[in-house]
């Protein structure tokens, strides 16, 4: 290797680094506060490495932090965000396999106009309909219940759903519609049997985006699902607004990374199918 | 590959003044074509000539705007395609890649709702007769193309179909393989005896398999015929060029009365067609002769020869040789040979065999 390469290679290894460091710095600081007692947190540096590392923190967030006037941590948030997302994510997924099934698949009457209706919607900023759509679910008595907000997930993940499955089955040679046809197969068959065993990497897709985006999700949590089934996210804010005396930033650090563990955890585990699924065109016969 | 006991004999298939049309762009117009049963029917033509979609249409996979389709005497013009009785093979094979290959095959067969072990005993039967045994456990993606080709075919076989369709079947395989498995299908019609109607734009294709050709172009067929017919004496100038490599030779000129003798005159010649049995024997005017490689030959010495020019180029293809040469009238091409050919440079005489000749009127285009 000659001395300009050299030069090249390490610049480019000190800015990845520094970037690398960037975005890793703010998680160091949680952690490590997440693992000092209150006394420590406000002696030393918030960069220092915890002395006595206590996972006390942890538990308090988990099961005995104040969100507002009840102090039972974050768990019954925790369970909320999964009975809200686990539906949600399965019914926006189903749905959009079946919407870009039919729009890739099957020449429907209208299929471009739909598509394009459906696209629009999804670009409109959702504020605006928080409104309209909650004075509608109060007057038919869905407001402020789980129902509710799984319908609100569901009705807003569709759009990109239906846009990653459609993209997907578009590369679908249509003979082997064709084919399913001749055997007798009719639509739910064919989706069922044949299209749907294929779609695996674009499922694992969807999912992830939609269980990230729907865990992660604040304002439907707040406004659709009322208080019993509160998610994770909307007590986590009650938690670190809660203030009695002194802020306990090692309870609030450690809450906010228990409420991220999640999105995380889906990230680290299926990254690999995820770049495979993003990058998988058609399946070839 | 003699006793696959089938149950259907070949149904014939009705093609009466059918109509598609694509938004408002007429695809095929007003076609009709009665295939007999048993029939190995080729439908020819380039790319775009509407024979993909005439195929799609006797299968019930797109939908007709006029005329009526029939198999069998029923009328299937709106009838599903599973309901029509026919078996598809695609040119990309279209292969479930999520199933085996006995899932492939008795996929169809579950999905009418026979009983499990039917759906085997069958498999297990064409799967024998395609040989494909040791690969019913397979998935589409462990086979090679010849493999899932024979495989497509299978899935088509075990519904004991009456009519099968071939979709350019061989278009996607390799030379060799495209050679071994057109004989595998001739075969497969011979011993079935099922009606066979078979798209492709390949002409070795449908000269060897075809009982009959329909020649086709922009949505309208040119000519129906056996496969000697349609080489020997095609209907018009597009399939005389269609047909043949080398193409037929074209030379233009006119043909015209002299003395009670009928002539074709062009550049340079002067040929008596007076032996030429036309359809249209009264005709004089601007008219193409069209000579096949194989009817020219070097005339020996001594011989009369009405055509004379210089070898341009040979194309030596082992058991016979290509010899391009320079007319006056054009360039033409002669089937020589192994052996003993001219050289480039070489002065060649040539006798043309004008009983084997065709004559088209240069307006229409069509034989004379």
């Amino acid at each position: 290797m000659d001395g300009n390469r050299l030069i090249g290679r390490a610049g480019l290894w000190a800015f990845t680094g520094l970037a690398a460091l960037f975005f890793l710095l703010p998680l160091y600081v949680m952690v490590a506060t997440s693992l000092k007692t209150m006394p420590e947190v406000r002696d030393s540096s918030i960069f220092a490495l915890p002395l006595a590392p206590t996972i006390g923190p942890w538990v308090e967030a988990w099961s005995h932090a104040c969100s507002g006037q009840v102090c039972e941590g974050l768990k019954a948030g925790f369970w909320n965000s999964v009975i809200i997302t686990v539906p949600s994510v399965l019914l926006s997924v189903l749905i959009g396999a079946v919407n870009g099934y039919a729009l890739a698949l099957w020449r429907a009457r209208f299929a471009e106009a739909m598509f394009a209706i459906m696209l629009v919607g999804a670009f409109i900023p959702y504020q605006l309909f928080i409104y309209p759509l909650a004075l509608s679910f109060s007057a038919v008595g869905l407001n402020s219940s789980l129902p509710g907000v799984i319908l609100v997930h569901v009705i807003f993940g569709m759009p990109v759903t239906t846009l990653i499955f459609r993209n997907f089955y578009s590369g679908i040679p249509v003979d082997l519609m064709n084919a399913a046809r001749v055997d007798g197969a009719g639509f739910w068959r064919i989706f069922g049997e044949v299209i749907l065993p294929m779609s695996t990497p674009i499922i694992v897709v969807a999912v992830i985006l939609q269980a990230t985006g729907i865990w992660n999700d604040y304002l439907f949590g707040l406004i659709f699902a009322g208080r019993e089934h509160q998610p994770m996210t909307v007590q986590l804010m009650g938690l670190v607004n809660t203030r009695m005396g002194e802020r306990p930033y090692n309870v609030h650090m450690a809450a906010t990374l228990l409420t991220g563990i999640v999105p995380l955890a889906i990230y680290l585990l299926s990254g690999r199918w995820f770049v495979r699924g993003i990058a998988a065109g058609a399946v070839k016969g | 590959m003699k006793d696959f006991p089938h149950a259907s004999e070949g149904a014939a298939i009705g093609i009466d003044g059918l109509g598609i049309r694509f938004g408002h762009h007429d695809v095929i117009s007003d076609l009709s074509l009665d295939i007999l049963p048993g029939e190995f029917l080729v439908l020819l033509g380039p790319s775009g000539c509407g024979k993909s979609t005439l195929l799609n249409a006797v299968a019930g996979l797109i939908d007709v705007h006029a005329g009526t389709i029939s198999i069998s005497g029923r009328d299937v013009t709106r009838a599903e395609p599973k309901d029509r009785g026919i078996g598809m093979v695609f040119q990309s094979y279209a292969l479930y890649p999520r199933m085996s290959v006995a899932q492939n095959m008795g996929f169809g067969l579950r999905v009418g709702g026979m009983a499990k072990a039917e759906i085997a005993e069958r498999v297990q039967r064409t799967a024998k007769f395609l040989q494909l045994e040791s690969l019913l456990g397979r998935r589409p993606a462990d086979l090679s193309g010849g493999q899932r080709q024979r495989v497509a075919i299978g899935r088509a076989l075990v519904r004991d179909a009456e009519v099968f369709l071939f979709d350019e079947p061989l278009s996607n395989l390799d030379a060799q393989l495209r050679a071994d498995l057109r004989v595998e299908i001739k075969r497969l019609h011979q011993s079935l005896g099922s009606t066979m109607l078979y798209v492709t734009h390949d002409q070795v294709e449908a000269m060897t398999l075809a009982d009959r050709i329909v020649v086709m172009k922009g949505g309208e067929i040119q000519q129906i015929g056996a496969p000697a017919e349609i080489y020997g004496r095609p209907a018009n100038l597009f399939v005389a060029g269609f047909l043949g490599t080398p193409k037929m030779n074209f030379l233009e000129g006119d043909v015209a009365a002299e003395s009670g003798r009928r002539m074709f005159r062009a550049e340079g010649l002067r040929l008596d067609v007076t032996g030429m049995l036309l359809d249209n024997p009264d005709f004089a005017g601007p008219a193409t002769l069209g000579l096949r490689p194989e009817d020219l030959s070097p005339a020996g010495p001594g011989e009369e020869a009405p055509l004379a020019g210089e070898v341009t180029l040979t194309e030596p293809l082992g058991p016979e040789t290509i010899v391009w040469a320079a007319l006056g009238a054009g360039q033409v091409s002669l089937r020589m040979g192994a052996e003993n050919f001219p050289a480039p440079g070489d002065r060649l005489h040539i006798r043309p065999d004008l009983a084997r000749a065709s004559l088209f009127d240069r307006a229409t285009g069509r034989r004379l």
